[in-house]
């Protein structure tokens, strides 16, 4: 409703839908912009659950999720495809950081599974793949379904549920696979690790418990050397994206905006801090030139 | 005629009441609440939430006053609808109230197009039977009937606001702040100054919700006036060498009106009351379109808020046609 409401002329700016970006991108190419949004999403693990404790499981998944297929699917090329937890510019990995570990690669995907115990997805439980009933959200739930019956012939199942019902279930841990992620609070690598990877944390819903991970944020969470600490939570990030400990990193997100050429004023600031709107662009000294 | 009246508005306090039950307890067996969040509220905000709201009372228990729903019960007695949960600083009578300003706006344009619009079909194609303009009708009619009202209106964003650029897409453009209860305030007649309106904003939505209706009027007028036409009646004031207009507007049309008076009444209600996709598809902000977000919200207050209050309006509604039809048809008696 936006894209139309901006194509008549009723407004100036306006955030872009990924289904339709492509149409958009075509149609309005000096008027587009793309900016890094601080978020990563990812297929969430919920590692109570018996066959998810195993690594080699985790991995098979994360294998068999074809990344840039996943974006150009579901989102038109829209975001960045991850194999990193920590975006770059919040202190952590480049994004094909570790394709070799936890990238698409069928052929490790099934050796994974097969050293699980599961040859050729022989006896594998059926899992939920649980996602809200936005387009997106299905469309990357049926992708990731499709990608794990074709890659590593196991069955899923795809259950769609309004916003309310999927945070409650998720809150609760009332899930086995839950396509989800994170959005910064503020640009610095512990938001993406405090409460959310450390055993018990307040937002470890998906019950990652390593000792290597729990003794690296015991060091970077007091740390005053600024240089030390940073470099610690770089490595608990290779920890979490390497072990799949509760996520599988798919991509990271971009904001899509169109900006008719009428308004002016408009500067990027490049912290890229404010995931409202794109980059800080200082709206106070916006303005229209006619 | 008044013991009818009394009769039936005291027949709508059971209604409510079994309304509100049925929606408290659908409403409290979703999953999910109006506090749910992928990331979480601080565990004592959500504790003084939930205390605030009730919301650490069972639903319902046999202490019924010690739970949700006897709280709430008891807050409906003194006509209170509580705060909205989510728009937290707001009460529910107010949102409803801002709201309904312009689903009614909606709802009565809507309403008149369809009365103009579906009687003027639904005659001319009668006067003119088995002809191209009664074909054009019936097939406007067909039309009309079978397309959901939030296809029509896609279809009419697309070509009459973004490949013809005659009108906008977004909002409403009835006048702001209609003092619609007040008719003795100015801002009550505010409506009846068209330059208080914003027709590019206002044509659209109209069509898209009175489409339907004018299709529904058009058969049944048309379909009427077949009828009536037929009738001796009309021979005779034919033969009596009246003119065409007068047999047509004199004898025909008034006659023709009660079968179409019996759907008319109906048909407001449901015009102001179930706007909720238009108004999602044009952006209006009115009281449908808050009905639809406070289900995926889950804000309570504002679900059993707009319940309530459709179904008072329908019920209202539904008794205001009937006592119309006593005056429309002189056999209606009520005792």
């Amino acid at each position: 409703m936006a894209a139309n409401a901006y194509r008549n002329g009723e407004l100036d700016f306006t955030d872009v839908n990924t289904q339709e970006l492509e149409t958009l991108r075509t149609e309005f190419p000096d008027e587009y912009y793309k900016f890094l949004h601080p978020s990563t999403r990812g297929l969430e693990m919920q590692m109570n659950v018996e066959v998810l404790k195993d690594l080699d499981v985790r991995l098979a998944l994360s294998k068999a999720i074809d990344r840039e297929a996943l974006n150009t699917v579901v989102v038109q090329g829209g975001n960045e495809p991850s194999t990193s937890w920590i975006p770059e510019v919040d202190g952590g990995h480049p994004p094909d950081a570790f394709d070799a570990e936890i990238g698409f690669n069928e052929v490790e995907a099934k050796q994974h599974l097969a050293d699980a115990g599961f040859p050729d997805g022989a006896g594998f439980p059926n899992l939920t793949i649980l996602v809200g009933n936005s387009p997106s959200a299905v469309a990357t739930a049926e992708f990731l379904q499709d990608a794990f019956k074709t890659v590593l012939n196991i069955d899923t199942t795809v259950e769609s549920v309004d916003g309310a019902t999927r945070s409650d279930r998720f809150t609760n841990q009332e899930f086995e696979l839950f396509p989800g992620g994170w959005l910064h609070d503020y640009p610095d690598p512990e938001n993406w690790v405090l409460g959310l990877f450390d055993t018990g944390g307040s937002l470890n819903n998906y019950n990652c418990s390593d000792p290597d991970i729990d003794a690296l944020v015991d060091k970077a969470r007091f740390n005053a050397d600024n240089t030390e600490r940073l470099a610690q939570y770089k490595e608990i990030n290779e920890l979490i994206s390497t072990r799949v400990c509760g996520i599988a990193p798919y991509w990271h997100e971009n904001d899509h905006w169109l900006v008719d050429s009428n308004v002016v004023g408009m500067a990027e600031n490049i912290s890229g801090n404010d995931s409202s709107a794109a980059g800080d662009w200082n709206m106070e000294a916006w303005g229209l030139a006619s | 005629m008044t013991a009818y009246i009394i009769r039936r508005l005291i027949w709508m306090v059971p209604l409510l009441w079994a309304v509100v039950t049925i929606t408290f307890l659908l409403m409290h067996a979703v999953e999910g609440g109006p506090f749910s969040r992928e990331r979480p509220l601080p565990e004592a905000a959500l504790e003084n939430l939930n205390r605030k709201y009730h919301l650490d009372k069972p639903v319902i228990s046999l202490d019924v006053w010690d739970s949700q729903y006897g709280h709430y019960m008891w807050d409906l007695a003194h006509f209170d609808l509580g705060q909205s949960f989510y728009v937290q600083d707001r009460e529910v009578s107010t949102l409803i109230k801002d709201g309904f300003e312009t689903s009614l706006q909606l709802g009565i344009s809507a309403f008149i197009f369809a009365v103009i619009f579906g009687l003027a079909l639904g005659i001319i194609s009668a006067l003119n039977h088995n002809g191209p303009l009664d074909y054009v009708g019936v097939f406007f009619s067909m039309v009309g009937a079978s397309m959901p009202n939030f296809i029509l209106g896609t279809f009419l964003i697309v070509i009459f606001a973004v490949e013809l650029g005659w009108f906008d897409v977004l909002g409403w453009g009835g006048p702001e702040n209609w003092d619609f209860w007040n008719p003795l305030s100015p801002d009550f007649w505010k409506v009846f100054v068209p330059m208080n309106w914003d027709f590019h904003k206002v044509v659209l939505p109209v069509l898209a919700l009175g489409v339907l209706p004018a299709a529904y009027f058009a058969r049944i007028t048309r379909a009427s006036m077949l009828e009536v036409l037929s009738q001796d009646y009309i021979r005779t004031a034919r033969s009596k060498g009246l003119s065409e207009w007068a047999v047509i507007l004199r004898h025909a049309v008034k006659n023709a009106m009660v079968p179409i008076l019996t759907v008319m009444g109906p048909y407001l209600a449901f015009l102001v009351t179930g706007s909720f996709l238009v108004e999602t598809v044009f952006t209006i902000p009115g009281v449908g379109q808050r009905f639809v977000e406070s289900v995926f919200q889950r804000d309570y207050g504002m679900i059993m808020g707009t319940t309530i209050f459709y179904t008072a309006f329908i019920a209202f509604a539904n008794l205001g046609v009937d006592l119309l039809y006593a005056f429309v048809d002189p056999r209606i008696r009520y005792s």
